[in-house]
């Protein structure tokens, strides 16, 4: 009996909370910013998920859940790390965007020249680790996990207004990474 | 609404689908739709700002966990359906009596009160602990065992402390520091060593700390939460010195309720609980404060 009730709690853990550990390995992956990290982080993630498992409840979104329990797993590794953080502003991150430039006696980033068309995927890529934790963060709740607002400020406790500031930064500092690579490769003047 | 308006309060929000009705309107009033009516600009700010995050998306959204990895994952979970490998007692063997999720049976908690109710040191440990009809106790509970477990299972494994020092004053000293209490078990005449202590946060946000030791035969893992309201689970299997001892999924594990009820701690062991009654007899307690 008891290893029914085993089954069956695994089986619906495999149905509900298992096909989200693909987008579970990306998260890691972009937030420890190390493969071997990473791994260490979705194990630990999907294992204290599974014991968990009655806190969660069915028919909420499960990606959400799991994505918390990842998060806090993340932050409570790297806890010492993240008291190291300094937080830029978007204009300290352009200045050191554009230190890296080799044309960065530009004048600053005219949003008007961008041409996303033309980005690679790896300039995306570093971009995007490019970007301060908070922002980087939030990017990937929003963006690459299609969290609400909402969903993205109860994850991270905190409030929705800052979720939405960090969002709109965060995009404006990977518009002037962007920005940045694409005249070092001599698209955009 | 002016450009730089638009584009400080609205963009982002607008590309995600997160503005109000209200927003929504003021926003399409000022993008507007044709070539000469509206905001060319802002609309191709809209689209460049959709397109980012498709790329985004793109980029960091596809990535397929490693095969091997996912194995080692389900080899992991199995192990937990599994349960500890089964220890024998005499002729009963722990894991057939550990491995109910749920609190019963009735008999061991209505032995429960009668020993709560015998020993006076417990009155009011238990005043949450009635249990319901079924004679199943309250989720808080539950959790904080479940914790304490799966806590034991991953150190046994990896323990990364959190205090550099191995010495229980400076352990002490750091829970302390935390606004945890500062009282640490001492189980050295019990033949354990400190591994070493870890202070982390449960996903409610609430602190945890966590203190391993190490004996001969196996580890031992006291958990320790901050908790203004516990309700004690039924099912206790006895009592030592005013703590309480269960068998819970194949494990041996002691619980604790402080005096003013601010602290719970739960101390866990693969070991049998004749052999952990046998440790707490002979454990002290250590405090910097005391």
């Amino acid at each position: 009996m008891e290893d029914k009730r085993g089954s069956e709690k695994r089986v619906l853990f495999e149905r509900e909370a298992l096909p989200h550990v693909d987008a579970l390995y990306s998260a890691a992956l972009r937030l420890s910013r190390n493969p071997d990290d990473a791994r260490d982080l979705l194990q630990e993630t999907v294992l204290r998920a599974y014991r968990f498992f009655h806190q969660y409840t069915p028919g909420t979104n499960c990606r959400a859940w799991l994505l918390t329990i990842l998060y806090n797993n993340f932050r409570n590794g790297y806890r010492s790390a993240d008291r190291e953080q300094v937080s830029l502003t978007p204009e300290d991150f352009e200045r050191a965007v554009e230190g890296l430039s080799a044309r960065g006696d530009r004048a600053p980033t005219d949003p008007e020249a961008l041409v996303l068309e033309h980005v690679l995927d790896q300039e995306v890529s570093a971009a995007l680790d490019g970007l301060p934790a908070e922002f980087r963060t939030v990017l990937l709740l929003v963006d690459v996990q299609e969290l609400n607002y909402q969903e993205a400020a109860q994850l991270l406790e905190i409030p929705i207004g800052t979720v939405k500031s960090r969002v709109s930064r965060g995009r404006q500092m990977m518009r002037v990474a962007l920005g940045a690579f694409a005249r070092r490769r001599g698209l955009v003047r | 609404m002016n450009c730089e308006e638009y584009i400080t309060n609205y963009l982002s929000a607008h590309a995600d689908g997160e503005l109000t009705p209200e927003e929504e309107h003021a926003a399409a009033q000022h993008l507007g739709g044709g070539p000469t009516d509206g905001c060319p600009k802002c609309r191709s700010r809209l689209a460049e700002e959709r397109l980012l995050k498709a790329l985004i998306k793109r980029q960091a959204g596809a990535i397929k966990t490693p095969e091997e990895l996912r194995a080692r994952i389900n080899a992991a979970l199995d192990q937990i359906d599994r349960g500890p490998p089964a220890r024998r007692i005499g002729s009963a063997v722990v894991r057939e009596l550990g491995r109910p999720r749920v609190w019963v049976p009735l008999a061991a908690a209505a032995m429960l009160f009668v020993v709560l109710l015998a020993g006076g040191g417990l009155s009011g440990l238990h005043r949450h602990a009635e249990p319901t009809a079924n004679g199943v106790s309250a989720i808080p509970a539950r959790e904080a065992l479940d914790q304490a477990v799966y806590s034991y299972e991953t150190f046994e494994t990896a323990f990364r402390p959190t205090v550099s020092s191995y010495s229980l004053s400076a352990i002490a000293m750091d829970y302390g520091s935390a606004d945890m209490t500062d009282l640490v078990w001492n189980l050295q005449y019990a033949g354990y060593g400190v591994v070493g202590s870890r202070i982390d946060q449960l996903p409610d946000g609430n602190p945890v700390t966590y203190t391993l030791y190490h004996g001969r035969n196996s580890d031992i893992l006291c958990t320790r939460y901050k908790a203004s309201d516990f309700a004690v689970p039924p099912g206790a299997v006895g009592e030592i010195h005013g703590h309480l001892l269960y068998e819970y999924e194949g494990y041996s594990l002691c619980v604790t309720v402080s005096e003013k009820g601010h602290f719970i701690c739960v101390l866990t062991t693969s070991e049998p609980m004749d052999r952990l009654r046998h440790d707490i007899s002979l454990a002290r307690a250590f405090s910097i404060v005391r």
